[in-house]
């Protein structure tokens, strides 16, 4: 019996350690990658004439002496490039809530199930009439950096209160905060990005503005510095108050973005380069705008969604930009879209005369006849401007999860530039 | 003052027994060493195969049942977390050391209450006592084996009752089958066997001291959630004794699901990828008479196995030495393990969880250990100890961090069945992770039969 033993055992354990060995095949396949791309990310993809999730890391951000889109023809008449010394994060028009807006994209996240809020270290010496009193030399303290995948622009103010005697410049690491003692005080949200110093929003050249697309009126922003670990880090402020997130769970509350475009023959998605439609809560959650003064607490957060436009829907483009008539006709017809003319109908003189024509630029209406209505316009028309829009008029089986979250703080809502 | 009473306590508990086994390796075939053959594996540490029972001598009952009871008494500072007041970071779990405030030979903590705040996986399991005092069953532990005398096998399972409190469901008591595994030595008079079950690890020399009643101390060292782990595979052990030069070359390589992690990191129930963690261990030994002293360099590598991609890679080297100079013995031991980043499906021991961060440490321990031996009665031996260990370590784009923590107790062993422990675990925060208080003072009553 021994014998026997001796002789099977080995063998079958060494079929057991051999067939461990050799059983690596028959995966299931790899999980989708999980990405984060900062500022920082985007401009090296962007200088390396990459993609993320199918769309070019140039649309987000343009580079050096570029041309500026939505800053350049078919969108105005002249060309306008970026500074020479620095590279621009797109600025790209938007609608919200019916009105026109304007947005950013600073970070983009593929396949993550959330995003968080992260901590924000500011000295003061204390409070006056409920407002903090900043002390003299300090310097925001972020507490994560842009190196790991829990990095967020979204933070939580966390007041420290020194003594009038200790030097706020001093400290300069969340580790410094924390090891110190002093009181800390939760505050408000506040939306920084963190960014190459030479990275600023689009500004173009010769100028230290940046400005909104089709209407030119400035958007305001700080650039500012702070520190990380104690290394010195630029960030762009985009202010208090933009968001809001679950205290339960610290996760950042998401709203919709809607990417509007055609059904190609395949069942893609023709991107025209329409403006995109921001929302104001989850997909059909009915969520009621946020806004103190002109101050949207949405809109920095975004889960994108690919729409597509109903059959027989129209955009609204005047007769003065036979440019972009033909730049959307072109993007439709070149990727093989099914278009039910006429995609980018005529539109009555008087329309096109009204002051406010501008406002309705690349505004997508599902009943294109509206724009021969001039007694009605535009009450009549059923635009494509508004989560609720969009929800309502496009089935929910032609709106599909692009996967993606994306910051983009918006800059102008309801036809005005917002400010930190 | 309070650690002071503490200790106190846990020895007005005692009761004069037996003191432990003399050193013999692991296959000595003297009925009395039998019970004690993971014991003598660790307190005679050759390059042994791991915690396994030693082949039945033809006289010894086939069926045998033993195991131990440690009792316990800790208390924790602060909340008995590592998680610092007013860092409100996330995942809370990245910028500290959660396993530092251990309480038992387990590693298990006082607690990881992170407050609400999100963690990603990176926690031990808990006793949840927080940062209060209290009395602790750590293990209830049983091993039965099997080993017919007319076959070179044996069969050993052990199972683990642990019985925890915790305020969202209670009391409850986890049954955890630790090891479970049949050994196979094919030819009489060689030293190979394989083994094919729920394993030791093989990874250098702390899991010898995994069970309470064989650990000198209470707790297990910084390095030991990275070489402790119980994993499911197979595995061969070779030694080749050179007589002459009263040496031995000793080779453990093992193929498994989960590699050396301990559960909570790494689940070992499953291979979450398909491909096993190979890891090995290959050691030399020189035993004179009063002089033992055992090198050994450890190495593992193969998919993480806390996500589902093969692709995505672990590896782990370590070296490790001791030195037995008669009542003294010395240890030491270097560990460095890389994970890389993988997508965000994270599922670990201790449920789903997010991204697959990279991560990447390393650190060391040293332990020194003098065993009196005292013949009063019932008192068999007294062993001071102490033990230094040190670890640094970064998550992918975190603030790295380096931790030490010197633990000093003292071990006293009655009869052959029961050992009082007591220790005091000194915990620092030396770079990166902010200052807690979260020192323990702890003590173990094991009682084996």
């Amino acid at each position: 019996m021994k014998a026997l033993a001796a002789r099977t055992c080995p063998l079958a354990l060494g079929v057991l350690l051999a067939g461990a060995l050799g059983s690596c095949t028959g995966s299931q396949g790899s999980p989708p990658p999980s990405k984060l791309w900062t500022v920082e990310d985007l401009r090296s993809a962007a200088q390396a004439g990459k993609s993320l999730a199918g769309i070019p890391a140039s649309n987000f951000i343009t580079l050096r002496t570029q041309a500026l889109p939505y800053l350049s023809p078919p969108y105005s008449d002249a060309s306008l490039a970026e500074r020479a010394d620095r590279d621009g994060l797109t600025v790209f028009p938007a609608f919200s809530e019916g009105h026109t807006a304007a947005y950013s994209t600073t970070e983009v996240w593929e396949n993550f199930a959330a995003v968080w809020v992260q901590p924000l270290y500011v000295a003061i010496n204390g409070f006056s009439n409920g407002t903090p009193q900043f002390a003299a030399g300090t310097a925001a303290i972020f507490s994560v950096g842009t190196r790991t995948r829990f990095y967020s622009p979204y933070w939580q103010i966390n007041y420290f209160v020194l003594p009038a005697d200790v030097d706020a410049s001093t400290f300069k690491s969340a580790k410094q905060v924390l090891d110190s003692g002093y009181p800390i005080i939760q505050g408000r949200g506040t939306l920084c990005v963190l960014a190459p110093p030479d990275v600023h929003l689009a500004e173009g050249s010769g100028s230290d503005a940046t400005v909104r697309p089709l209407f030119g009126d400035p958007l305001p922003i700080n650039y500012a510095q702070g520190y990380v670990d104690g290394e010195v880090v630029s960030y762009i402020d985009f202010g208090k108050n933009r968001f809001t997130w679950n205290p339960q769970n610290n996760v950042i509350d998401e709203a919709a973005l809607f990417e509007l475009g055609l059904r190609a023959d395949d069942g893609s998605l023709v991107r025209l380069g329409l403006p995109n439609v921001g929302g104001t809560g989850p997909l059909f959650s009915n969520t009621p705008a946020r806004v103190t003064g002109n101050l949207p607490q949405f809109g920095s957060f975004w889960h994108l969604y690919t729409a597509f436009i109903p059959s027989g829907s129209g955009i609204f483009v005047p007769s003065s930009r036979p440019a972009l008539k033909a730049q959307l006709l072109s993007a439709a017809a070149g990727a093989g879209s099914t278009v039910t003319p006429p995609l980018v109908p005529p539109i009555a003189a008087q329309i096109e005369a009204r002051a406010d024509a501008a406002q309705y630029l690349l505004r997508v209406a599902v009943n294109p006849g509206c724009f021969q209505d001039p007694a009605g316009f535009p009450q009549s028309c059923r635009w494509l401007d508004s989560q609720a829009a969009v929800e309502r008029e496009i089935p929910g089986t032609l709106i599909n999860d692009a996967a993606l979250y994306l910051t983009c703080s918006l800059l102008a809502y309801n036809d005005k530039a917002v400010g930190p | 003052m309070r650690a002071l009473a503490s200790l106190a306590l846990a020895a007005l508990l005692a009761a004069p027994v037996r003191a432990q086994q003399a050193p013999a390796a692991i296959d000595d075939d003297d009925d009395e060493l039998l019970e004690e053959a993971a014991a003598a594996a660790a307190s005679n540490p050759t390059a042994a195969p791991g915690y396994s029972p030693a082949t039945a001598a033809a006289a010894t009952p086939a069926l045998r049942i033993n195991g131990y009871i440690d009792i316990g008494f800790a208390r924790a500072q602060g909340d008995g977390t590592s998680f610092p007041a007013g860092d409100e970071r996330l995942p809370a779990d990245y910028g500290v050391d959660t396993f530092a405030p251990m309480v038992n030979s387990r590693g298990d903590v006082a607690s990881t209450n992170a407050g609400g705040r999100f963690t990603n996986g990176f926690l031990p399991h808990t006793v949840n006592i927080g940062g209060r005092a209290s009395f602790l069953i750590n293990t209830v532990d049983l091993d039965i084996r099997y080993a017919p005398s007319d076959w070179p096998v044996l069969l050993f399972a052990r199972t683990q009752l642990l019985p925890r409190f915790n305020s969202s469901d209670g009391e409850g008591t986890r049954v955890l089958v630790e090891q479970a595994f049949a050994r196979v030595q094919p030819f009489a008079g060689q030293e190979l066997m394989l083994f094919a079950g729920k394993l030791d690890s093989v990874f250098g020399v702390e899991y010898l001291e995994n069970e309470a009643n064989l650990r000198t101390g209470v707790t297990p060292s910084l390095l030991a959630r990275y070489t402790t782990g119980q994993p499911l595979g197979v595995k061969a052990f070779y030694r080749l004794q050179i007589t002459p030069l009263w040496s031995a070359i000793s080779l453990n390589v093992a193929a498994t699901n989960g590699g050396t992690l301990v559960d909570t990191l790494q689940p070992q129930s499953a291979s979450l990828t398909g491909v096993p963690v190979v890891s090995g261990r290959l050691g030399v030994e020189v035993n004179l008479r009063k002089v033992e002293l055992k090198l050994g360099g450890s190495a593992f590598y193969g998919p993480r196995n806390d996500q589902h991609n093969q692709d995505v890679a672990q590896r782990g080297f370590g070296a490790d030495a001791r030195l037995i100079l008669g009542w003294l013995a010395l240890t030491g031991e270097w560990v460095k393990i890389d994970q890389f980043a993988g997508a965000g499906d994270k599922d670990n021991g201790l449920g789903q969880q997010t991204a697959v961060s990279g991560f990447h440490a390393d650190g060391y321990y040293g332990t020194a250990a003098l065993a009196l031996p005292v013949e009063l009665g019932a008192l068999k031996k007294i062993t001071p100890y102490g033990r230094y260990s040190r670890r640094h370590a970064q998550f992918e784009g975190f603030t790295p961090i380096t931790v030490d923590a010197v633990a000093a107790g003292l071990r006293i062993d009655i009869f052959d069945s029961l050992a009082l422990k007591g220790e005091a675990l000194f915990n620092r925060e030396l770079e990166g992770a902010p200052q807690v208080p979260n020192n323990v003072y702890t003590s173990s009553l094991v009682l084996s039969f």
